[in-house]
């Protein structure tokens, strides 16, 4: 079970692992499937021009700030006394970050955005709907660089007909995402129109959300696709519009079918050919059993039986998730985590609060390789491997360890001084993992303690000499040596940087 | 799936990499007993290898006011707090900023080219998307970037106890992007500042009884029957043993003049540290901030340059003092230019095209590209015209001619080398097929 949950959300947490004790794999993911919450789009992005206003702001307060102090003190810096100078470089300094913000206020607007949205994901209420609405983001991928044209709230509408169609079926939730601003914008379907037809649409439709690169489908069925999908265009208030008049209505021959199809009669034709049946399962496959793959018969069977059951969602997932296959022992533990699975999955596991400094949270993803709501292309996230660099071993061991530090309010500036305050008094600032909360297992053995720790915190055991490293640095006690609890939030931040906590 | 766009995942590496066409993953740092098996047969690196260091001036550089067209009278009036009215001669027609002291120097001595007027067609103004324009060396974006494809095509084989490009900046740059699989080296001295920058309200951050512990951990772990974990395990090993080793290396480095104390400066003295030690590594990349200049610009943009200008000399000198400067190219860009009439801040805003740089003994110093613009006659951007010189033909021309490859394959077509640029007044230099090029 702790397996399943590792895998259909963030990581096992306490109270998910209470819900379905004692069920059948069956009910269990059932049970976990009706989970979730509405998720509302957070106020900053809603209202991402007043962030605007306020970095504006910030920067003439800041320009101000310099004014009174060059008409006091001269603007030539070479003429200052020391302490004048060091100050009026900190002033400098304040403005051009102050300026920084302003330009990047849409980083500030994500950054926003991440933080809220990890709170959310990082609540187990959220986390199996999260967790999904990531997989359909990996499959009809759009990204903020392309997707939202300078309209963040476009990203939040784009995320959510995923979230809230994640159990639908597959053909509903495919005609709806083509009907979505930031899909139109990403694949340029605004652009395609009667006798000027853009193919990157019905390319992707058939290559990356439905039948898979060079799958069942030529070139001219793209042709043909791509005149059924004109007309697509949305309105001032980002609703869909179809405009009848850029719509070839002219006849198309699509995958052997002929008529005067529109842009919905093509997923609909899509969803006929064999190889839709198998292309979501296979991307199932790879993004939560195994990077591998399974024998094609397996997925085919899994492709018929989805087909019969009307490509429903949910009936996927449920069978996905409860079958024998899934279980098999060898596919635990064998996939690396992304940036955003280790790092909801680390604040759940330590119950935590996430970071009350967006930018920081920001930053770390950005540092790990995954930007937030911004995968590279179209054909979304690869990971595997390619997270793991030499410079991103470092930083997910940073973002581990400062899990296990507290705040250093002395170094805030006085944003985040501000930021960090509303998250007290929200109570929302658990930070990090003290030592009194090390302290409260201490009686046990050390045997006991390793047991505990290996177990809770990752998905397959550890060899031998791993163990036995552990157990030396816990035995490694005495007069003049760290205190049992240090040595105890030594080995926790040890496993956690460890390669095995890095896979899931 | 079988998409060639795809970045080969792990699976495929591990089932072809013994073929030697495997995987290769974006940045990547992959432990040695994989690559081992991919080893070509290609000669090792030679000691006078020809090193290319790539400097980003992050933040869009104002072109106008780095090399200045002092006989035009419209750039004087359509800047008429910020022009410099002050700077170094270069020739009849162009100077260059007061601030670029040393650099002016180094022009004197013909170690400087300048190629004048560098952009693309329909240039983007964000500074994300720019730079990745920069960094992909293609306007569509793309999964690899243009020093990733010079590997791909140019550095199998390459000696795998080196890496073949090294980033002294935070996160590995998309320009390093590469299809298959190359020993990347991303300088954590520098990742930490950045690594620092995001957890600054933490106290001490690496605590040793952790990473003592870790690394036994690790080390026992390299042999654990589970393949990945093995794999994970040495990837880890071998990042925390080449990160040591890189660290000796820069730590105990005698440079043999005086650095000046700046980011830049660090950067330049831990790359010398690296040729100096006999590192067949052919790309370094690194980058300097603060040119997003659009208020009290003067100050900044001087100040800037004054850092690098004495940065690039004391690079240059120590390498000479080690007679290793004649095998170093550095090379700048910056994701745009600025506008042409200052803005209401005694500033410049995001603008479109800039003059490159190329530095050392390598280079054939002078001014390249077309010819000048006439500023009376531009609009409020300098405009892609026949005086302008695609960024892709100064890629192009130093991958050519100093790092030795084709670069024909590695950008969407093929681009004609900038020739010595004519800046009698009315400009009307052009590109040539031959004759001399900047490198």
């Amino acid at each position: 079970m702790r397996h399943l949950l590792r895998r259909i959300a963030f990581t096992a947490t306490f109270e998910t692992v209470e819900k379905i004790k004692g069920k059948s794999p069956q009910d269990a993911v059932k049970t976990l499937l009706g989970t979730g919450n509405p998720y509302p789009i957070p106020d900053t992005v809603k209202n991402f021009n007043s962030v605007k206003d306020v970095a504006k702001g910030n920067l003439d307060a800041a320009r101000a700030d310099m004014r009174e102090f060059t008409k006091k003190y001269g603007g030539d810096r070479a003429m200052m006394k020391p302490g004048n100078r060091k100050l009026y470089n900190q002033k400098q300094d304040a403005v051009r970050a102050a300026e920084m913000e302003v330009e990047n206020y849409l980083e500030l607007v994500f950054a926003d955005y991440a933080q809220d949205w990890i709170t959310f994901a990082a609540n187990h209420e959220n986390s199996v709907q999260e967790k999904l609405t990531m997989f359909l983001a990996n499959v009809l991928v759009v990204n903020r660089t392309d997707g939202m044209k300078d309209y963040p709230p476009t990203m939040h509408q784009y995320q959510d007909a995923l979230r809230r169609n994640r159990l639908a079926t597959y053909p509903k939730l495919v005609k709806g995402i083509s009907t979505n601003p930031g899909m139109m914008n990403m694949l340029d379907l605004p652009d395609n129109t009667a006798g000027n037809p853009n193919e990157n649409y019905a390319r992707e439709l058939m290559e990356l959300f439905t039948m898979g690169e060079g799958n069942g489908y030529t070139e001219e069925d793209i042709k043909e696709a791509a005149r059924a999908l004109t007309g697509y265009r949305y309105d001032g208030n980002y609703k869909f519009n179809f405009n009848k008049s850029d719509w070839d209505s002219s006849e198309k021959t699509v995958l052997g079918q002929t008529g005067n199809f529109t842009g919905q009669d093509i997923v609909d034709i899509i969803f006929k050919t064999p190889e839709a049946q198998t292309y979501l399962p296979r991307k199932m496959v790879e993004y939560f059993m195994t990077p591998d793959g399974i024998p094609e018969p397996y997925v085919e069977a899994l492709g018929k039986q989805w087909a019969e059951n009307e490509f429903s969602l949910e009936w996927l997932y449920t069978t996905f998730f409860s079958s024998r296959a899934f279980f098999t022992p060898s596919f635990r533990g064998n996939m690396i985590k992304s940036p955003i699975q280790l790092y909801v999955g680390l604040l759940q596991d330590l119950r935590l609060d996430v970071s009350p400094f967006p930018r920081r949270v920001t930053q770390m993803l950005d540092l790990m390789g995954q930007r937030f709501l911004d995968p590279p292309d179209v054909e979304g996230w690869t990971g595997g491997a390619e997270w793991i660099t030499n410079s991103t071993v470092q930083i997910r061991r940073t973002l581990i360890e400062s899990h296990f530090i507290p705040v250093d309010k002395r170094v805030l500036s006085a944003v985040e001084k501000k930021q960090f305050y509303k998250a007290e008094q929200k109570n929302k600032a658990n930070l990090f993992v003290s030592l009194d909360r090390i302290g409260n297992i201490k009686e046990l053995s050390n045997d006991d303690i390793i047991d505990r720790m290996l177990e809770y915190f990752l998905p397959i055991p550890v060899d031998g000499q791993f163990r036995s490293a552990v157990m030396v640095h816990m035995a490694m006690g005495g007069v003049g040596k760290a205190p049992k609890e240090e040595r105890m939030r030594q080995s926790i931040m040890a496993i956690l940087q460890s390669p095995y906590y890095q896979l899931h | 799936m079988n998409n060639s766009k795809h970045p080969l995942t792990r699976r495929e590496f591990l089932n072809n990499g013994a073929a030697g066409v495997g995987l290769v993953s974006f940045a990547s740092f992959a432990p040695n007993f994989l690559i081992d098996a991919a080893r070509a047969q290609a000669p090792g690196a030679a000691k006078d290898q020809k090193i290319l260091v790539v400097l980003q001036l992050a933040g869009g550089n104002d072109g106008l006011n780095t090399i200045i067209q002092h006989e035009d009278d419209a750039y004087y009036s359509r800047r008429p707090t910020i022009a410099q009215k002050d700077f170094h001669e270069m020739t009849d027609y162009l100077g260059m900023n007061k601030a670029m002291t040393e650099l002016k120097d180094m022009y004197d001595d013909g170690n400087m080219a300048t190629i004048m007027n560098v952009g693309y067609p329909n240039p983007n103004r964000s500074h994300f998307r720019a730079t990745d324009i920069f960094h992909n060396g293609s306007k569509v974006r793309t999964p690899t970037g243009w020093v990733g494809r010079y590997m791909d095509n140019a550095c199998v084989g390459f000696d795998r106890s080196f890496p073949v490009a090294i980033n002294m900046g935070e996160s590995v740059p998309l320009s390093f992007a590469s299809k298959r699989l190359h020993k990347v080296y991303s300088n954590s001295t520098g990742a930490d500042d950045a690594i620092k920058a995001a957890a600054v309200d933490r106290k001490m951050l690496d605590d040793p009884a952790t990473m003592a512990l870790l690394k036994k951990t690790v080390k026992g772990s390299m042999k654990a029957e589970n393949s990945l974990v093995s794999y994970l395990s040495s990837s880890y090993m071998d990042a925390f043993v080449e990160k040591e080793k890189m660290d000796a290396i820069m730590s105990g480095y005698n440079a043999d003049v005086q650095y000046p104390n700046s980011g830049l400066g660090r950067s330049l003295k831990n790359v010398a540290s690296f040729v100096a030690k006999g590192f067949p590594t052919r790309v370094y990349y690194t980058k300097t901030g603060g040119f997003d200049t659009h208020a009290n610009q003067v100050a900044r943009h001087g100040g800037n340059w004054t850092q690098i200008s004495k940065a690039i000399s004391a690079f240059y000198k120590d390498l000479k003092a080690k007679k290793l400067d004649k095998q170093v190219v550095l090379m700048t860009f910056s994701e745009f230019g600025r506008r042409v009439d200052e803005n209401g801040s005694q500033g410049t805003d995001h603008g479109t095209i800039a003059p490159m740089f190329a530095f050392g003994p390598g280079v054939n110093g002078g001014v390249y590209g077309n010819s000048a613009y006439d500023i009376s006659k531009v609009g409020g951007d300098l405009p892609w015209n026949d005086k302008a010189t695609d960024f892709r033909a100064v890629y192009s021309t130093v991958i050519q001619n100093w790092l030795g490859a084709n670069p024909s394959n590695l950008f969407d077509k093929s681009y004609k080398q900038p020739g010595k640029f004519d800046h009698n007044g009315e400009g009307g230099g052009t590109q040539s097929d031959v004759g001399e090029t900047f490198v």
